[in-house]
This record gives structure tokens, C-alpha cells and sequence, in this order.
């Protein structure tokens, strides 16, 4: 059977740099390909070329020959690659939120792409592909794009581009962020179709476990080459190249990084004493936190799991005193939190650093990196050295703070973050899924800078994850999350045994730690 | 929807109270008597007697309590009596009613010129792959955006009527001069053009551009080209429309300060607008006449900022569910239950599209 994509000999620039080079890759219908490689690697860029969707801004060149049904996108004019695109390939894109327009409805995305093409009637064909990725057309159609949750939106977006049945799927970083129960639903759905429906599926990510568990064939890519290729069973099993092997260690790495030899004694450095808080949203009320206790001890590691809406955010909004209970008491250094005054409280919060998921978006466009952490340093920052040494504390060169976040890759960002929450001293640092975006070897680097610290200066640290994987490699000890409540509190090392419904759940969809590595 | 309608027409209300009010005063609280001042006109300027001015007084009901006569006059100017111009005896209401169109026909084509301008010079910077074009563009803009409205007024005066002479410098008001087609259109284009470049276009096309641009690199633009719709759909719909959130948001306030060029702009062109009757009856003190006008632009630019508000609420549905003001997307709710029906608030708090007033601020 000819292949439904045939990439040979690809060549990827952009002005005054190489991105892929000499790349040659087969998917055949029915079989899911991976491509598998850090951020950088050239990935994106190769998924991309397949519908020539490069930004004529960044001026990139791509030469070599992709063939799609025989066909060589790379030949084909305006008028026929726009019937390529949608029709015979689909593209689902990494944030399926923001890959739809939020001006206008779900159905509208379905209509357009349909007419685009003369293909039939938009709300059958649309609400039959909803069906396949297990939403009710009705449920869907009017919405808007910010209406729906994460999941949805990424069932949305993956319904939109198979809507024409196309003959290849492109699927680009499409859980990324999602929690693994979601990533798992969206994967196995992708894979059923492949193979009810004889569709080829290119997946890209940067995760070899989740490639491992739902592709058929994995090309892993360093520095726009494929350095190994074959079935994925036998790559992860048995990687031959040495990147790959770096790879599956990191994908593997759910085993406890350093920690400090002896938690020293005290009482709780932050406590929520059944907290209560509801969120009110147009005709909807949320518990998303219902009677949360909840400590961290000097020197400790806490990971807080659970899927998305478990109320992770919600209880983090609350330990850094930014967001105020409905009942309940939120207790830091032995004092009621909201029973202080403004000034009080505010000085109360430099005792928790903060950090967030999307660091770039928590940082001011038009600051520099060195002004991000001066800012935070407030009066304490008499002379640059002072950032300079924070810099090179989180790892990064101090000549970094002429830059801004925007030009630094995902990892740097996230150090930056980490610098500015460490300029006012805090005794506890709060992160919120701070390694959810990155590859699996810039989040080693942050998780080892983590532990570092908290070895060297006692530093007590909260960490938010939806990744069971990074709770065993960061934290002493786990609380899970459901539907507002506590699951389950147990030692990181006792998971693999876990009880609770909520746990092995989260358990079973984490790849690496199910059927994935072993 | 409904809510949101609601709110916005109530406070657009509360504002046309609290003006018309601010007008009441400015009529009432102005030096000398309106009795006099009628008495005055009637005689042909001779000073009316003391008697005549209180029996008049006491005729107009200008010896009521405050509240009352307000009330009068609020209840009149709802039914469009606005009661007499000092200066030239008439019913205020007629002179509205000859000047208004006159306004109403320079503000309109100047805010035709400023949309279909400010969308096409904005989309052209945004989507040109030429820097130098874009970069020519932008500096244009630029000196536009800094150049007082006179000043642009002054300079079109002196390039098109005075050196190359093809369009008149003003003088539209010719007393037995019919009005045709053929006379009005060349008087209409130098103070429209004064107007639109004058006052916001330069403001205008910059918003268009930041939105459009900014959304030149969005993934749902990327996705719309990756299903293969046609260039067209993935402009007008997938960049136009998102992108022009900031401008729309901007226009309804806008034009409040077109009406504000129109005072000068007509002025300078000797254009027989409401505008220049207000600095007019200003100038003679004629208070009926001031208050009249004043209020009258007040309730247009209440209307326009309303408008304004309603297309925002159009292009951009997010600021409907939040009701407030726009620029506050609902926030993302972090507590949302997994799965299971369309949660009304679980948003993208970082959407590509920031909606809003906050994008006034062009740097």
C-alpha cells in the first residue's frame, strides 16, 4: 500500500539557520507515526511544511519533496494546496482553545471548513465528526470557543480537522496540556480512528512515553535530524542512539531527586483549615475547593495532583492569599491570613514565591528580564548585581538580564520566573504546573534546580501537577485532588500502590508509569 | 445579552440626566435676564423698562422655584422646545433644525472616510511583507495622530485651495444660492477630509493595525489556513474580525471627539453646522441656544458611545458574558468540574483576542 505521507529529503530554513535537515519520513494509512523531539528540534517545523502553513513573515524556505497520495504539496499552487489542506490532511493544533476563533461559534468553524470544500451538508458531516470524538453536536455547536473546558475544546478541534475525513491527521502536541485522564480520551480516540478508519496519523511530541504508548512507529529528532527511527516498542525499549537513550531516562525518571537529609522540625509554614470556596460563573456554581486541609512544614515538598478542575488552581489562589475563602481559615507563620490587615497580609505574601504555568504570560511584555526581577526585588535591589546573582542562582547567565522573556526558550522563562519568586526571600514556593509546557529534558533541568535549592536553602515548596511522573520526582509526599476535596494523602513513594479510585485513575493514563517504559 | 443592554442604556441615562442638568444651570445660572434679553430682541436693542422685564419675568414662569422650572424645562426639550434665542428672537428648536443636517451630513462622511480609510491603510500595514511600505505607513500615521486638527484643516486649506487650487477654501452659506449637488459635494471634501485626518484617523488605522497584526501569528489564523479556506474568509473573518475589537471599542468614543473637530472644522470652513452656531451663540452670550446645542451633542455622543459598545459586544461575544466593561474577559475559572455539559465560564484567560478599551493605550 503507498504511503498516505511520504517526506523525503526535507530542508527547513529559516534566514541564516538550518532547522531540518535532510529529513525523511513515511506514514502509511492506518498507522500512527510519532515524531518525537525537544522543543527546538525542528518538529513543529516539519509538521508545518506538510500544508506550507509557515508564517511568510519568518521567511522559511523548505525544499526536499512531501508527498501526500503521491501528490508533492511543495509543487502544488495556491488554488489546489487549499484543496489539500482540510480535505485530504487535517491539522489539529497544541492549544486547541486558541487554534479556534473566539469571535464566532463552533458550529461556524464546521460550516466554513465544509463550504470551503463543497462537501456536503456542514451540520451532518459536523455533527457526525463531533460523534467520532465523542461530543454531542447539540452540546457544542452554538458555543463559543472559550465556553468549553479544556477537553472540549480539544475534541472540538480535533473533530474540526477530520471533519472531511481526511487521509492524514496531523496532531501537534494536541494534549500537551491537558491532565492524563483528558490526554489519554483524546489519544485513544485518535487511534481508534486511524485504525476504524484507515487514516494516518503524524503525532508530534516531545513526551517518548506518550509516543510510546499510542504510536505504531517513532523517528526521534535532534537538531532537524532523525537520529532514530523504527517501531516504538523496540525504540523505547532498546534505544540505540545516545540522545534517545537521554530521552526514555528523562521520560523514565519518576524516582525522588535528592532531597535534604533531615526536614527540620516545626510547625505547619502555610495551612488551610477547611477551606471552602465557590466560584460563580453565569448560571453555575462550582465547590471548587469543599473543606480543604492542607500543610506544608519548613523544608518540604508537597505535590497537589489531580485532573484539570479538581480546584489545584483554586487552592493555590488561596495558599498565596490572592484569592479569599468563602469559610475557612488560611493560616501562614501561625496567623489568620485574612484576619489582617491589607499591609499586614501583603507583606505576608513575599513568604511565598509564586509560579505559574504559562511564564510568559506572567510577566510584563515590555520588561526586560532584569527589570522582571528587580521589580520583585522592590527596595532591596540597590545595585544590578543583585539580579545578577538571582540569575545565576536559577541557572542562567547574568548577561540574560538585558533580554526580554519573549525571545528565551520555554525552560529559561520558567528560571526567570523562578528568580523573580526567590527576590523577596520566601520560606515557601508556590508553583502551578510550572514545567506543563516544557520537553522532557527542560523540565529535568528545572525539577533538578528545584531540588537544588530546596537542598541549599531549606526552601518548603508546593508543587501543582496534573503528572504523577514529576510528583514522584519532586515531592516527599502527594495530596490528590478531586472535585474539590482531598482524595488521598499518601507518601510519593507508596503511589504505585494507591487505592483510591481518583489516584489509579490518574494512575492508568500516565503513560510511563502504566504500559509505556517499563 | 439582554443584561448587558440593559446596564449599558441605563448608564448612558443616568449620563443624559446629569448633563441635561449641567445645561439647566449653564441656562439658568447665566448672568443677566432672559426677559430683558427677549424684550431686548423685540425692541430692535432698545433697554426695556424695569416693569416690562418683571411682567415678562412672571410670564415665562422664571420666578418659579429651581426644581420646577427644571422640570419645565426638561418636559419642553423632550418635546423639542427649547424655548427662544436671545439673540435672534427665533425658536431655538428651528435653529437646530436648519444647522443639525449640517453637522449630521460632515460628521457622517467624515466618519465614512475615517472606517473604510482607517480599515484599509491599517490592514495594508498589517499584512504588508514590505517593511519599508509598513514603516511609511506607520510614520504617516504618526504625524497624522500628532498634527492638532487645525493645523491638518490649515494645511489642506493652503494645499488644495490655496496653491493648487482645485476645491473652495469654504463660503458654502451663500444667502440665495441654491444648494446643488454640484456645489455642495466640492465644499463637503476639504472639511470632511480636515475632520477624519484631523481628529482620529491616525488613531484609527493604528488600531486596526495592532489588531490586525497581532493576530497575524494566532493559531486559530493558522488553523483557518490549514483547513483550506479561501484568503478572503481567512481575512474578513479570522484576522478582520477579532482584530477590529480595539477600534470599535475606540469609535464609539471617538465620536464624541469628531463632534468636538466638528466646532473647529466648521469654524474654519465657515461650515453652517451646529458647531459653529455653539462657538456663535458662545461668543454672543445667546444662553438658549448653548444649552440647547450643548445638550443636543451631549445625548449624540451618549448614543454613539452606546453604539460603540453594542458593536464590541457584537464582534466580540466574551464581553457580554462578563457585562463589564470591555477588556475584562471572564476570567479563567480554575474550579470547573471535568467534562459533562458546556461550562458557561471555563474561559481562556489569555484568549488571542484581548478585547477592548485597554487596547486605547497604542504604546
Amino acid at each position: 500500500m503507498s504511503d498516505a505521507l511520504k517526506i523525503e529529503d526535507l530542508t527547513v530554513a529559516v534566514p541564516g539557520r538550518t532547522v531540518v535537515d535532510g529529513l525523511s519520513l513515511a506514514v502509511a494509512p492506518g498507522r500512527v507515526v510519532a515524531l518525537v523531539g525537544p522543543s527546538g528540534s525542528g518538529k513543529s517545523l516539519t509538521a508545518r511544511s506538510v500544508l506550507r502553513l509557515h508564517d511568510p513573515e519568518h521567511r522559511v524556505t523548505v525544499t526536499g519533496r512531501i508527498l501526500i497520495g503521491g501528490t508533492d504539496v511543495l509543487a502544488l499552487g495556491r488554488r489546489a494546496l487549499r484543496e489539500v489542506r482540510g480535505r485530504r490532511v487535517g491539522y489539529a493544533f497544541q492549544d486547541a482553545a486558541a487554534s479556534l476563533n473566539p469571535t464566532v461559534t463552533v458550529g461556524r468553524h464546521f460550516t466554513e471548513t465544509v463550504r470551503a470544500h463543497d462537501a456536503g451538508d456542514p451540520r451532518e458531516l459536523g455533527a457526525a465528526a463531533l460523534q467520532r470524538c465523542g461530543l454531542e453536536a447539540g452540546q457544542v455547536w452554538d458555543a463559543r470557543p472559550y465556553e468549553l473546558s479544556g477537553g472540549q475544546a480539544q475534541r472540538v478541534a480535533l473533530a474540526l480537522a477530520t471533519v472531511l475525513e481526511p487521509d492524514l491527521l496531523i496532531a501537534d502536541e494536541v494534549t500537551t496540556a491537558l491532565d492524563p485522564v483528558t490526554q489519554a480520551e483524546v489519544l485513544d480516540t485518535v487511534r481508534a480512528q486511524a485504525a476504524e478508519r484507515g487514516r494516518a496519523v503524524l503525532l508530534i511530541t516531545h513526551d517518548l512515553a506518550v509516543a510510546g504508548r499510542w504510536a505504531d512507529e517513532v523517528a526521534v529528532l535532534s537538531g532537524g535530524r532523525i537520529v532514530e527511527q523504527g517501531p516504538s516498542a523496540e525504540v523505547l525499549a532498546a534505544p540505540r542512539a545516545a540522545f534517545t537513550r537521554e530521552l526514555v531516562a528523562a521520560a523514565r525518571l519518576d524516582t525522588a531527586l535528592e532531597a535534604p537529609a533531615e526536614v527540620p522540625d516545626g510547625g505547619p509554614l502555610l495551612e488551610t483549615r477547611d477551606v471552602r470556596r465557590v466560584l460563580r460563573g453565569k448560571g453555575r456554581v462550582t465547590r471548587a475547593l469543599d473543606g480543604v486541609d492542607f500543610a506544608v512544614r519548613p523544608g518540604e515538598s508537597v505535590a497537589v495532583v489531580g485532573r484539570s478542575g479538581s480546584g489545584k488552581s483554586t487552592l493555590v489562589g488561596v495558599l498565596a492569599a490572592l484569592d479569599r475563602p468563602d469559610a475557612g481559615q488560611v493560616v501562614a507563620a501561625g496567623r489568620d491570613v485574612w484576619g489582617l490587615r491589607d499591609r499586614e497580609r501583603r507583606e505576608l505574601r513575599r513568604g511565598s514565591g509564586l509560579v505559574f504555568q504559562d511564564a510568559l504570560a506572567s510577566f510584563d511584555p515590555r520588561y526586560t528580564v532584569g527589570k522582571v526581577v528587580a521589580e520583585a526585588l522592590g527596595r532591596r535591589a540597590s545595585k544590578g548585581t543583585d539580579v545578577g546573582e538571582l540569575l545565576e542562582r536559577v541557572g542562567l547567565d547574568p548577561a540574560m538580564a538585558d533580554r526580554r522573556p519573549a525571545s528565551l526558550s520555554g525552560g529559561e522563562r520558567q528560571r526567570v520566573a523562578l528568580a523573580r519568586a526567590l527576590a523577596a526571600g520566601p520560606r515557601v514556593l508556590i508553583a502551578d504546573e510550572p514545567t506543563t509546557g516544557l520537553d522532557v529534558l527542560a523540565q529535568e533541568r528545572v525539577l533538578a534546580l528545584l531540588a537544588e535549592l530546596r537542598r541549599d536553602t531549606g526552601l518548603a515548596i508546593v508543587f501543582v501537577t496534573h503528572d504523577l511522573r514529576v510528583a514522584r520526582r519532586i515531592a516527599d509526599r502527594a495530596v490528590v485532588l478531586a472535585a474539590g476535596r482531598i482524595a488521598e494523602e499518601l507518601p510519593v513513594t507508596a503511589l504505585a500502590g494507591a487505592r483510591h479510585p481518583e489516584t489509579r485513575a490518574l494512575l492508568a493514563a500516565t503513560p510511563a508509569m502504566a504500559t509505556g517504559v517499563q | 445579552m439582554k443584561r448587558f443592554l440593559v446596564r449599558r442604556a441605563a448608564t448612558a441615562l443616568a449620563v443624559v440626566v446629569a448633563l441635561s442638568a449641567l445645561c439647566f444651570a449653564l441656562l439658568d445660572l447665566a448672568p443677566g435676564s432672559p426677559a430683558a434679553s427677549v424684550l431686548e430682541a423685540r425692541s430692535g436693542g432698545r433697554p426695556p423698562s424695569a416693569a416690562d422685564v418683571a411682567r415678562l419675568e412672571r410670564e415665562m414662569g422664571l420666578d418659579d422655584p429651581l426644581p420646577v422650572r427644571y422640570g419645565r424645562w426638561v418636559a419642553d426639550a423632550v418635546r423639542g422646545d427649547f424655548g427662544v434665542s436671545y439673540g435672534s428672537g427665533r425658536p431655538v428648536s428651528e435653529i437646530i433644525a436648519e444647522t443639525a443636517p449640517w453637522t449630521a451630513l460632515l460628521t457622517a462622511v467624515a466618519m465614512v472616510f475615517s472606517v473604510a480609510g482607517a480599515i484599509a491603510v491599517g490592514l495594508a500595514a498589517a499584512l504588508t511583507r514590505r517593511a519599508w511600505a509598513r514603516r511609511a505607513i506607520e510614520t504617516a500615521l504618526f504625524a497624522l495622530g500628532g498634527m492638532p486638527g487645525f493645523v491638518t484643516a490649515l494645511l489642506l486649506l493652503w494645499i488644495f485651495a490655496a496653491w493648487l487650487q482645485v476645491l473652495p477654501s469654504g463660503g458654502l452659506n451663500r444667502p440665495g444660492e441654491p444648494i446643488t449637488a454640484g456645489v455642495l459635494i466640492p465644499h463637503l471634501i476639504l472639511p470632511a477630509l480636515a475632520l477624519s485626518f484631523g481628529h482620529h484617523f491616525g488613531t484609527y488605522a493604528r488600531l486596526v493595525q495592532t489588531g490586525v497584526g497581532r493576530l497575524r501569528g494566532a493559531p486559530h489564523v493558522a488553523n483557518a489556513r490549514a483547513r483550506g479556506l479561501a484568503r478572503r474568509t481567512v481575512t474578513a473573518r479570522h484576522l478582520l474580525r477579532p482584530g477590529l475589537v480595539p477600534f470599535a471599542a475606540r469609535l464609539g468614543v471617538g465620536v464624541g471627539g469628531l463632534i468636538a473637530g466638528a466646532y473647529a472644522t466648521e469654524m474654519i470652513f465657515s461650515w453652517p453646522g451646529v458647531g459653529r452656531q455653539t462657538i456663535l451663540a458662545a461668543q454672543k452670550e445667546d444662553y438658549p441656544v448653548l444649552a440647547a446645542l450643548v445638550l443636543v451633542a451631549g445625548v449624540v455622543v451618549v448614543a454613539a458611545n452606546l453604539l460603540g459598545d453594542l458593536a464590541v459586544a457584537w464582534l466580540d461575544p466574551r464581553v457580554r458574558l462578563s457585562g463589564a466593561a470591555p477588556g475584562s474577559p471572564p476570567g479563567g475559572t480554575p474550579g470547573s468540574p471535568p467534562g459533562g455539559g458546556v461550562p458557561e465560564t471555563a474561559a481562556t484567560p489569555s484568549g488571542p483576542v484581548s478585547s477592548g478599551k485597554a487596547a486605547d493605550a497604542l504604546h
